[in-house]
């Protein structure tokens, strides 16, 4: 297990004028290995579900496992207090009792997280990652992550030409400023920069927002590459084509709260798009043939092809 | 750094949220200086700051203001206040001060911790103030309220309009340049940066990777906006009116009258050199003496 979610509450500025509720009661897991794509409307809570697995963010309640480390709102042995107390006390209901319960196995089982360990592990591109550069050159900026946990020069600077090299950045952009570049060279530079971290799971918040299709299409391709070769990838996107092409499993957050967790093809075999923002053509041009009255399977066809061979057996049928 | 909550405007429907701006404005630089007033003896000045620190604890309430908030905000002021109280021991020296007790030569008076507790009480004072006013008003109505105070200056050419614009346009970036210094923040603590601990070269790199992207997003937003401004036709010069216009009511006036009172009553208090403290102590061993 890459990362576990338990009972996992956030308020934002709590106690405040400006409190308000983000996640309530998450039980999530993520599978080492896999390619999670994390969809849902603005405002569903993917992008503060996500800060939670470097621990940008702390969770008000419940606890967040990740790579067999602990997140805890609070420090670790205060918050086992804290729970041994909520067990205890009389005026809890059973339900909050039972939460607590769930919460003490799991921090019994585990070792509270290293926040510097973390942050290497787990590497975060967030949205419209080329407002993060600020190095004078762009090996500099890339070499910064590894810098900073602890790596000595030359191994962050070939870690840092290993994953400019990766991205599609050759050595003529080495020494230049990454403010001169354009807008689609900056973000490779900026996702290089979390690459050369040798990150274990890579979260990615909408990625390939603002770009071309051709340079979205590669963009994808790397990510998937990269999973190929053992990195966790939790993907938050808007795009359905990627989550059908390349996520093994797919989360729908709604109001912060997980909907459900599944994987793409039986999600959008289920649904008719009034829950997703919008189905990929192929699903969507399957369900409208099976309203139109043409008996299909859709949870048997995978892709276009299949579809053609179940087109052309119905044909047979008729 | 995150969660500046300060002086932030709290959209409400209380009394002082629907008074005009220019009367809150003014009653601000009225206040503050009654904050200033000075009365010959100690006790008479405990007891206005006292009557002064009410008055305002009032308006909060009014203004539905957490009072919490405040003295959460006022911690680092403390360590301020005590480097200010070591200073003033060495140096304020004034005729009439009591010896309180002695450290071996160095004899510790009580004016230098008086003065301290002034200065203490006039700073929350003026913040405490500043506070209401940018809580209960919004950032435009309080430019439009300036550019009305700055009207006459239209006469000697002085681009009123131009400089009300430069300043509601800044105050409408201080929101977004939070929102930018936290998402900045977000990532490049991804990257390793520790922005609270770390030794102090670290630190000065962390500022560094913070300041750098701000700046650039800085430009790149005010340079749409110039953009955005200009294509729907923004004339600086041109003459404008008003989306709200600001007007002064029956509840202004008599605010008005409230602060003006205020005001005339310390002055009549400070000039006679009225000295309430004795008669708060008779007032306090008469109590003493009838529950005895």
């Amino acid at each position: 297990m890459a990362v576990k979610f338990k009972h996992v509450n956030f308020t934002y500025s709590p106690k405040s004028p400006f409190e308000h509720d983000a996640l309530f009661d998450i039980n999530l897991e993520i599978d080492k290995n896999s390619f999670t794509a994390v969809i849902g409307h603005t405002g569903s809570g993917k992008s503060t579900l996500i800060q939670h697995i470097n621990a940008l963010l702390l969770p008000t309640n419940g606890v967040v496992n990740v790579n067999e480390t602990l997140i805890t709102p609070i420090r670790f042995r205060k918050y086992r207090r804290y729970l041994e107390k909520t067990i205890k006390n009389k005026k809890k209901t059973n339900e909050q009792k039972e939460i607590a319960r769930n919460l003490l196995d799991e921090i019994n089982n585990f070792n509270p997280y290293k926040k510097k360990k973390l942050r290497s592990e787990v590497g975060i591109v967030f949205q419209f990652p080329e407002y993060q550069l600020f190095e004078e050159t762009v090996l500099k900026d890339v070499s910064f992550g590894p810098r900073n946990f602890g790596k000595t020069k030359e191994e962050a600077i070939n870690l840092a030409k290993e994953a400019l090299n990766r991205v599609g950045i050759d050595e003529t952009y080495y020494e230049r400023s990454p403010f001169e570049l354009s807008g689609g060279e900056k973000r490779r530079v900026a996702i290089a920069g979390i690459l050369a971290m040798k990150p274990s799971i890579l979260i990615l918040d909408e990625p390939t927002a603002g770009l071309d299709p051709l340079s979205s299409l590669k963009m994808m391709e790397l990510f998937f590459e990269i999973y190929r070769q053992g990195i966790t990838i939790i993907l938050v996107t808007h795009d359905m084509n990627h989550v059908l092409n390349y996520s093994t499993h797919v989360i729908v957050m709604r109001d912060g709260k997980v909907e459900r967790k599944t994987t793409p093809r039986e999600l959008f075999a289920d649904l008719k798009g009034e829950d997703v923002i919008s189905l990929p053509p192929l699903y969507k041009f399957m369900h409208d043939l099976v309203d139109r009255g043409c008996p299909l399977k859709i949870d048997k066809i995978n892709n276009e092809k299949d579809l053609a061979r179940a087109i052309k057996g119905l044909k047979g049928n008729a | 750094m995150r969660n500046i909550s300060l002086g932030r405007y709290l959209p409400n429907n209380t009394l002082i949220h629907r008074l005009d701006p220019r009367l809150k404005f003014i009653s601000l630089i009225i206040m503050m200086s009654m904050v200033f007033f000075r009365f010959p003896s100690v006790g008479m000045n405990f007891i206005y700051y006292g009557i002064l620190f009410i008055v305002l604890l009032i308006l909060m309430r009014i203004g539905k203001i957490r009072i919490k908030s405040l003295f959460k905000q006022l911690k680092a002021l403390w360590f301020m206040m005590i480097f200010l109280l070591i200073v003033n021991l060495f140096t304020y020296r004034v005729a009439d001060q009591n010896e309180l007790f002695a450290i071996g030569k160095f004899i510790v008076y009580d004016a230098p911790i008086y003065q301290t507790f002034y200065i203490f009480i006039r700073l929350l004072l003026m913040v405490s103030l500043t506070m209401i006013l940018t809580s209960t008003t919004r950032p435009l109505d309080l430019t439009s309220a300036i550019e009305w105070f700055m009207y006459p200056l239209k006469l000697i050419k002085f681009p009123v309009h131009q400089i009300a614009m430069t300043l509601s346009l800044a105050l409408r970036f201080i929101p977004l340049l939070l929102d930018e210094t936290g998402r900045i923040m977000n990532a490049q603590e991804s990257r390793g940066v520790d922005f609270k601990g770390g030794r102090f070269s670290e630190k000065i790199r962390a500022i560094v990777s913070l300041m750098v992207p701000l700046f650039v997003t800085a430009f790149t937003l005010s340079e749409d906006l110039s953009f955005a401004m200009e294509a729907r036709g923004y004339d600086p010069s041109a003459k404008r009116t008003r989306y709200r216009v600001m007007k002064f009511r029956l509840r202004d006036l008599f605010s008005f009258i409230f602060i003006l009172a205020c005001l005339t009553g310390s002055i009549l208090l400070l000039v006679f050199h009225v000295d309430f403290a004795p008669f708060i102590i008779d007032l306090f061993n008469l109590i003493k003496g009838l529950f005895k």
